[in-house]
């Protein structure tokens, strides 16, 4: 009860200055919304790129054939003649790999086949994915439907294809996929399973969305498509043989995974004439994409500290001009029988009040901006639950702080003085 | 039964740059409870030191006080502020209210600070008060829609919410005219028909002669 009435008439003393107390307020609000801001819309930056790299799958290598340049020059100039451009990893590479380097407990290759996927009704840009029976386990990607591929039908080079989860989706809207055909360049294949939703990855190209692909054996591919792939129209004309677009190396040991990533760029140097592969660590991506993340959080800290302290030099300002102006009121107040703690009581209570209007304001305001910001940028913005006490308490304890000065000036006043007729 | 203030040899002494200033020297006096007294002499003479003296807001620097027999100088700064909001009033020259707080508020000022916190309670004192002091009709008016006189029996009423004992008033028709100066005086002197002790420090000899006793100060010591 008491304690409801200190914090009404502490209340009722700021509004005796209504636009001073305001303004005393400000640095506080945009200290507090700041940090909500930041805090809420870095929190869905990160979570969408950890879970990018993440579903790259931590204890992989992943190896991606690249075109040198120079092959990319010859293929300018000799636009019209059947040049072939032919680089990158092959499936005798991959042997070698295995063969080589222990900590490597399995290899998964990827080729990208040229082909449109289609039925008689609906024609789709999903891409065509060449792969072995392991791809689910390595890559983490789980079955929805049916199975995935199994090594029989590697060893039979059957013409069968597990769907991506959008790629079913736009393929069979209404019916069971499970059985059905769809063409790839042409040729028939049997759909026996259908992915879960994996969502994009955080690499870039053709192989970077998961659910948007249908997956056909590797032999298969071979046996139908050959390793020649040639693409034509609109006055272009590209042939490329590339065996293995993409090489999954899953490494037993967290630890190996730069070690072995070096050992196999150096075998895959010392295999090809040109340079042709690029390494990429997802755990690595990962722990610097934290790296850069607690350096933000420093930044970001340091700027919400900043306009704090700010927040809190304006409310000692503005306390302190309260207290110069209320030098007859303390005075009166002490021969009306009140101690000196009960003048810090009364100043300090009033900065706390503003410290903590000014909290929850600038709580109000940065969930606002970052709805705003979030409808605009099209980001979904995820609220960290701490921020809140946080920020709040943050604000009433740096108000606290900042009020002590002026609270105890006002205590230290001689009332006697203070009293004195002018 | 000790006398309500005892004052022993007591002086004040402010170490200064130039040299030290005694604003009160070797002052002795005894009032009994329910005194009327008035404290003449020119400025400077050291009038209002002595009554926030017997106010416990200023500590001699030497000898004695005693409240009601009880040592002063005794008491630490919380107690003595306690015993203060209980035992003393005071009235200023300028009223000393605050422009921003209504009439009743005003008077309301010091309840935080008085030991029977009921906030129901101490605004009716508050408002029996006012009527009292004839502004029954001024409750929600604000300072400076009062006039002087008027003001300063707003202040009158907020030395009284406590039902002080003592009245120390520092030349209260200091900023009055002849007529609301004696109103306020007689105010004063019905509070001490009342059985108040009231201690009034004047410039104004009609007012001292009104009183039944008369201190006169003069440089800081107390002259026959
Ligand atoms: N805080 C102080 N510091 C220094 N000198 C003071 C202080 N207060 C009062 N004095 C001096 O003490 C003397 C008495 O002052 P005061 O009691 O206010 O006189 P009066 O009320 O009779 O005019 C004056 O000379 C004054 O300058
Ligand atoms: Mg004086």
């Amino acid at each position: 009860m008491k304690i409801v009435k200190f914090w009404i008439e502490a209340f009722q003393n700021l509004l005796l200055h209504k636009t001073r107390s305001f303004l005393a307020m400000l640095g506080v609000v945009f200290g507090v919304s700041s940090v909500i801001c930041m805090l809420s819309i870095s929190e869905v930056a990160r979570r969408d790129v950890v879970t990018r790299i993440e579903r790259m799958g931590l204890r992989n290598i992943i190896l991606d054939s690249v075109k040198p340049q120079r092959v990319r020059k010859r293929e300018e100039e000799r636009s019209t003649s059947s040049w072939t451009a032919s680089y990158g990893i092959t499936q005798k590479d991959l042997e070698i790999l295995k063969d080589n380097l222990p900590s490597v407990e399995a290899v998964l290759p990827m080729r990208l086949i040229l082909r449109d996927v289609s039925t008689t009704f609906q024609n789709s840009d999903a891409s065509v994915v060449a792969t072995t029976s392991e791809y689910g386990e390595i890559m983490e990607h789980g079955i929805r439907e049916g199975r995935f591929l199994c090594p029989v039908d590697e060893g039979q080079a059957d013409s069968i294809c597990v769907l991506g989860h959008d790629t079913a989706r736009l393929l069979f809207p209404l019916s069971d996929s499970i059985g059905e055909i769809v063409k790839i360049g042409g040729d028939p294949f049997t759909v026996v399973g259908v992915l879960e939703q994996k969502g994009q990855t955080g690499t870039q190209g053709a192989l970077s969305n998961p659910d948007h692909a249908a997956y056909i054996p590797y032999s298969t591919a071979l046996a139908r498509f050959g390793t020649r792939q040639v693409r034509s129209g609109q006055g272009v004309w590209e042939s490329t043989e590339v065996e293995v677009n993409r090489a999954v190396l899953r490494v037993s040991d967290v630890g190996h995974l730069g070690p072995v990533a070096q050992a196999s760029l150096n075998l895959m140097e010392s295999r090809h004439r040109l340079k042709d592969v690029e390494a990429t660590i997802p755990h690595a991506l990962l722990k610097e994409h934290q790296l850069a993340e607690r350096i933000f959080m420093w930044v970001m800290g340091s700027i919400a500290s900043l306009s704090l302290l700010v927040g809190g030099i304006g409310i000692m300002n503005i306390m302190l001009a309260n207290v110069a102006e209320r030098r007859q009121e303390i005075g009166v107040r002490r021969a009306l029988g009140a101690t000196r703690s009960e003048i810090v009581k009364l100043f300090l209570g009033e900065s706390t009040l503003l410290g903590g209007l000014g909290g929850l304001l600038g709580l109000g305001m940065g969930v606002l901006i970052a709805l705003v910001v979030g409808t605009l940028a099209q980001w979904n913005v995820a609220f960290q639950p701490v921020a809140f006490p946080l920020g709040f308490g943050v604000s009433v304890v740096v108000a606290l702080l900042f009020g002590t000065l002026p609270a105890f000036r006002a205590a230290r006043l001689d009332p006697v003085l203070a009293l004195r007729a002018e | 039964m000790p006398a309500q203030i005892e004052v022993q040899g007591v002086g004040k002494e402010y170490p200064m740059p130039g040299g030290s200033v005694y604003a009160l020297s070797d002052v002795s006096l005894t009032l009994e409870a329910g005194e009327f007294v008035s404290i003449v002499g020119s400025s400077g003479s050291g009038k209002s030191t002595f009554l926030y003296l017997l106010g416990f807001m200023i500590r001699p620097t030497s000898g004695t006080y005693r409240f009601h027999g009880q040592p002063v100088q005794d008491l630490s700064d919380v107690e003595q502020a306690r015993l203060r909001g209980k035992e003393i009033g005071f009235v200023f020259q300028s009223f000393h209210l605050i422009p921003q707080l209504n009439v009743v508020k005003n008077v309301m000022l010091g309840a935080r600070y008085l030991a029977n916190g009921d906030a129901r309670a101490q605004e009716r004192t508050a408002r029996t008060l006012l009527e009292r002091v004839g502004l029954s009709h001024r409750l929600r008016h604000r300072p400076f829609e009062l006039s002087n006189g008027e003001m300063q029996r707003v202040a009158v009423a907020r030395a009284l919410l406590g039902n002080p004992s003592l009245i120390l008033a520092d030349e209260p028709t200091g900023n009055l005219d002849e007529n609301t100066g004696n109103e306020i005086f007689n105010l004063l002197a019905a509070l001490n028909r009342e059985g108040k002790t009231v201690v009034v420090v004047t410039h104004n000899r009609a007012i001292a002669e009104r009183t039944p006793r008369t201190i006169t100060l003069k440089n800081g010591r107390v002259s026959a």
